[in-house]
């Protein structure tokens, strides 16, 4: 066991929990990618952090709780997305290549309103970026810092199918999957918290089923 | 239908098969709502989180890894992290953990004859609660059940943050001694 065994032990624990801040987070599972001993370790919490949960005590939900669910399965286009879609389109609008909006931008009209957004919603940030393939826009990535942090995704291209990746680059070098999006006849959108810290974010990378790299949308730049 | 795998019946609902997704949120729908409960403290706010978990869980069935868990695990993670999410939003409402705490979480009344030859990974995960002392429960339960880090435990319980990790890893280690010894026998 060398020095970063050590460390990925003692930090194992609240890994497991899924309690661990991001950068913690990070080193450990870029260490876990290349030991076999800490991985196993790892595991065996994982384990018995799942056996916690289950746990705690059963209740019956309120009556009508089953129909209310399968309706919702019956239109997934719920409030958090119309909320997600409607700001991306309103940054998307007025951002050039990427753009971040902290409260304390100079109060043009439309930076007040977007002060006002944040205000409302009770946030740190709001940054916007073009997913590109290099050359090609096929769609923007939207990171928000609150409580909670979440991420937005849009993709528009032909011949895209399936359910692709959509990984972190945080600003140590690692790599984070914080969602997944479905393609459906070429386009697809996806949005859910974030449990990593957002200024910790490079950029947002969208992969397919064999790891290859798709699409990327740059959040910071080499100073 | 009734009988069918949890596996099986991620899979039909991930496919949009109605029987799959009925079966399905009637399998899991007392222990979602009773863990969202048991964090959030009110029906109607464990109510919109047990319905968003099962929203999730059909949207992103794809994701899930049988070599990680069962499904009754993942289902509770995400239900877990959606109530954490939910609580951050209500940012001044102070968290009880006393209420987890009291809620037959740890198993005061087991002999350690009884847990040392208990089969089900329940009861013996119980047993080692009811061992950890007061503090280190209230740390583990800070940590699994509200996703609270050892930063923020040892600002909320006033203790230096060497010790909420030391907690934390203690009462974890004899968790997973619990499991491994049950394994191995």
């Amino acid at each position: 066991m060398n020095e970063t065994c050590a460390e990925t032990r003692e930090l194992a624990p609240e890994l497991a929990l899924g309690a661990i801040s991001g950068p913690e987070r990070a080193r450990v599972l870029g260490h876990l990618s290349s030991c076999v001993d800490c991985r196993l370790f790892v595991e065996e919490l994982t384990e018995a952090a799942d056996a916690l949960l289950l746990l705690s005590p059963d209740a019956e939900p309120p009556l009508g709780f089953e129909s209310k669910v399968l309706k919702s399965m019956a239109s997934p286009r719920r409030s958090f997305r119309r909320l997600t879609a409607l700001l991306a389109a309103a940054v998307i609008a007025s951002a050039g290549t990427w753009a971040g909006f902290q409260l304390t931008h100079r109060p043009d009209p439309i930076t007040k309103e977007y002060v006002a957004t944040l205000r409302a919603l009770g946030g740190q940030s709001l940054r916007a970026a073009r997913l590109t393939t290099g050359q090609t826009v096929v769609g923007h990535a939207l990171l928000y810092e609150g409580r909670p942090s979440w991420i937005f995704v849009d993709v528009a291209h032909a011949g895209d199918s399936g359910i692709l990746t959509i990984n972190a680059q945080l600003s140590d070098g690692s790599v984070v999957q914080v969602g997944g999006v479905r393609m459906n006849d070429g386009r697809g959108s996806w949005g859910g918290t974030l449990s990593i810290q957002v200024d910790s974010i490079d950029a947002v990378t969208i992969v397919d089923a064999s790891g290859s790299r798709m699409y990327r949308a740059q959040f910071k730049h080499a100073e | 239908m009734w009988s069918a795998s949890e596996e099986a019946l991620l899979a039909g609902l991930a496919a949009g098969d109605q029987d799959s997704a009925v079966a399905f949120i009637r399998r899991f729908q007392r222990q979602v709502f009773g863990l969202a409960l048991a964090i959030i403290g009110d029906a109607g706010g464990a109510e919109d989180v047990a319905q968003e978990a099962f929203l999730r869980a059909w949207r992103h069935a794809q994701a899930y890894d049988a070599r990680r868990g069962s499904v009754a695990a993942w289902l509770l993670a995400i239900t877990r992290n959606l109530a954490i999410d939910a609580l951050r939003m209500r940012r001044a409402e102070p968290i009880h953990p006393e209420r987890l705490m009291s809620m037959n979480l740890a198993a005061t009344d087991v002999a350690p004859e009884d847990a040392a030859v208990a089969s089900d990974s329940a009861t013996r995960v119980r047993a080692a609660i009811g061992k950890l002392p007061e503090n280190h429960k209230r740390a583990l339960v800070l940590a699994a059940f509200y996703g609270r880090s050892a930063r923020e435990i040892s600002e909320a319980e006033s203790i230096p943050l060497g010790t909420a990790k030391t907690r934390i890893r203690d009462a974890m280690l004899k968790l997973r001694a619990a499991l491994v010894d049950e394994e191995t026998r």
